[in-house]
């Protein structure tokens, strides 16, 4: 537990660092689907609400961050469906994308931002007294889209809408992870 | 610039912190138990065998669960020490089992795997639990021999009641000898329930930190295991009538705290009640004095009472292939073929 503490300390820490510079600020309820394979042919999926953070460069083209925690609530292994909480008495997830990216202007209030980057995801389910915990760590890319509507000259209704392709597992040494997808929406504003 | 500063300060500090991490075994399934298997329950029998050959010497305890039907689950452990390569193998086999006809049928529904060698941690998987597909099977020629000691036959193989060996080492006149050998049986029932924590020996045991996690004893009772610490790790095994052979259980703790390289300390005590087959002895094994090297004992002594009288067993008779050429399993093994415990001996 102290790890995932540390962890999440250290990542909100350095998706804050940004905002001294200039920048659109973005805060959103999110929902999660991250699906993973293992080498050994176990397909995991795992639904999350959550809270997104994210950060973009009001430059034309510039750096983009996104911090999502999640609450993985549910689960479903090679088809059968689980309650977390029937096993795990702490459920945690951090979805991070870190790149680059712009603003895609369009006519009146409306506009585009598109991003594209590095992506991290993890899940660590702690075990109830008789139960293994549950923990992935993996890396690779991904991309952000998000659709903003104007409401005044600094806030933005923003629809948020992310996708990712995680192909390094970075903490097993047997039954690895093959491949992993993850897709996560938000509604929420942007400053 | 400043963005880029930032992403380096990121990914920067996500390589540190997947270095840290970096400590997990294989992806455990969702809802999957510490331990699966079922305790078998106070009635199952224990049966026990060694043999030797060449340079290995093998311990072989059978744990039966009373048959309903001819059916019921049975429990094997195999230690075997390779003395020319100072290894120590633990395999345990949990089958349902069904008797007919002369034949034992086993239905295998786990394999446990671990081992015990001087070793650094952070290289090494760490024990290792695989699950069985239902409709695997295998045979053996089976007899329920009676007599006494009790005895039965598995494939060509005698195994003799445990409680009986119990009671011989119980008889034993000499203190020292006694607590040699309740030292290893012990020390036999610590290998096993080490055993089935997935990771053990291994930094995939980093699993298992925060609130205590619960294990099963494979006919009564339960230990606790708790982990705390981050460069320097304490595992606590808080035991709870915890028995894996019939006539033996023990509570109490035992405690280890290493650093990541498996170098550290032990302490605590942990109690044991045998039961013969005509009388009952208490005692305890005090692991304080001993000291790790590689997670296993490089010096010291375990403090071993038997019935209120206390021994100093030296580490060395508990390490596999020691240079002092008196691994445990010698003990037994030469118990066995001088007649000394009713062990089965060379077959």
């Amino acid at each position: 537990m102290k790890s995932s503490v540390l962890l999440t300390v250290v990542l909100f820490l350095i998706a804050l660092t940004p905002l001294a510079g200039k920048a659109d600020h973005g805060f959103f309820p999110v929902y999660n689907v991250t699906h993973l394979k293992t080498t050994e042919g176990d397909v995991y999926n795992f639904y999350s609400p959550g809270l997104n953070y994210t950060y973009n460069s009001k430059k034309k083209f510039g750096f983009f961050s996104s911090v999502s925690v999640l609450w993985p609530l549910r689960s479903n292994q090679n088809g059968e469906s689980y309650k977390n909480s029937d096993y795990y008495d702490r459920k945690f997830g951090l979805d991070l994308m870190m790149g680059a990216g712009g603003k895609i202007p369009t006519s009146g209030r409306f506009s585009f931002v598109t991003s594209a980057g590095a992506h991290l995801n993890t899940i660590r389910l702690r075990g109830r007294e008789l139960y293994q915990d549950f923990y992935n760590l993996s890396l690779g890319i991904g991309l952000n889209v998000q659709a903003r509507y104007a409401f005044s000259k600094s806030i933005d209704g923003t629809i948020f809408t992310s996708g990712s392709w995680d192909f390094i597992d970075t903490i097993h040494w047997e039954n690895k992870l093959k491949n992993g997808l993850g897709v996560t929406f938000g509604l929420g504003l942007t400053f | 610039m400043k963005a880029m500063k930032s992403l380096l300060v990121t990914a920067t500090s996500i390589l540190i912190t997947l270095s840290i991490l970096t400590t997990c075994g294989s992806y455990s399934d969702i809802a999957e138990e510490n331990d699966p298997t079922t305790p078998m329950g106070e009635n199952s029998k224990t049966y026990m065998r060694t043999t030797t050959d060449g340079s290995i010497n093998t311990v072989e305890m059978v744990t039966m669960q009373d048959p309903v039907n001819n059916r019921g689950e049975i429990d094997i452990v195999q230690v075997d020490d390779d003395t020319s390569q100072m290894v120590r193998n633990v395999v345990m086999l949990r089958s349902a089992y069904e008797i007919s006809g002369g034949k034992i049928i086993l239905y295998p529904l786990f394999r446990y795997d671990g081992d015990y060698r001087q070793k650094n941690p952070q290289n090494n998987l760490g024990a290792t639990r695989e699950e069985y597909s239902q409709d695997f099977s295998t045979s053996f020629d089976y007899a329920d021999n009676g007599g006494t000691p009790p005895t039965i036959t598995i494939d060509v193989f005698t195994y003799t009641s445990f409680p009986h060996v119990l009671q011989d080492v119980i008889d034993l006149g000499a203190v020292q000898e006694r607590a040699d050998r309740m030292m290893l049986f012990t020390d036999l029932s610590m290998m096993h329930s080490q055993i089935k924590v997935k990771g053990f020996g291994g930094m995939a045991m980093s699993q298992y930190f925060g609130p205590p996690s619960k294990f099963k004893g494979t006919r009564v009772g339960t230990y606790d295991l708790t982990l705390s610490g981050l460069s320097y790790v304490t595992s606590h095994f808080d035991f709870d009538n915890y028995s894996d052979y019939e006539g033996l259980s023990h509570n109490g703790r035992q405690t280890s705290s290493t650093g990541r390289e498996g170098d550290g300390t032990m302490s605590d005590t942990v109690y044991f009640t045998a039961i013969g087959n005509s009388e009952t002895v208490q005692g305890g094994v005090d692991f304080s004095p001993i000291v790790l090297t590689g997670t296993v004992s490089s010096s010291g002594y375990y403090r071993v009472t038997v019935a209120g009288v206390p021994w100093d067993v030296p580490h060395l008779t508990t390490n596999p292939g020691n240079p002092g050429g008196i691994s445990y399993l010698d003990i037994l093994t030469a118990d066995a073929q001088a007649g000394k415990l009713p062990i089965p001996a060379v077959q």
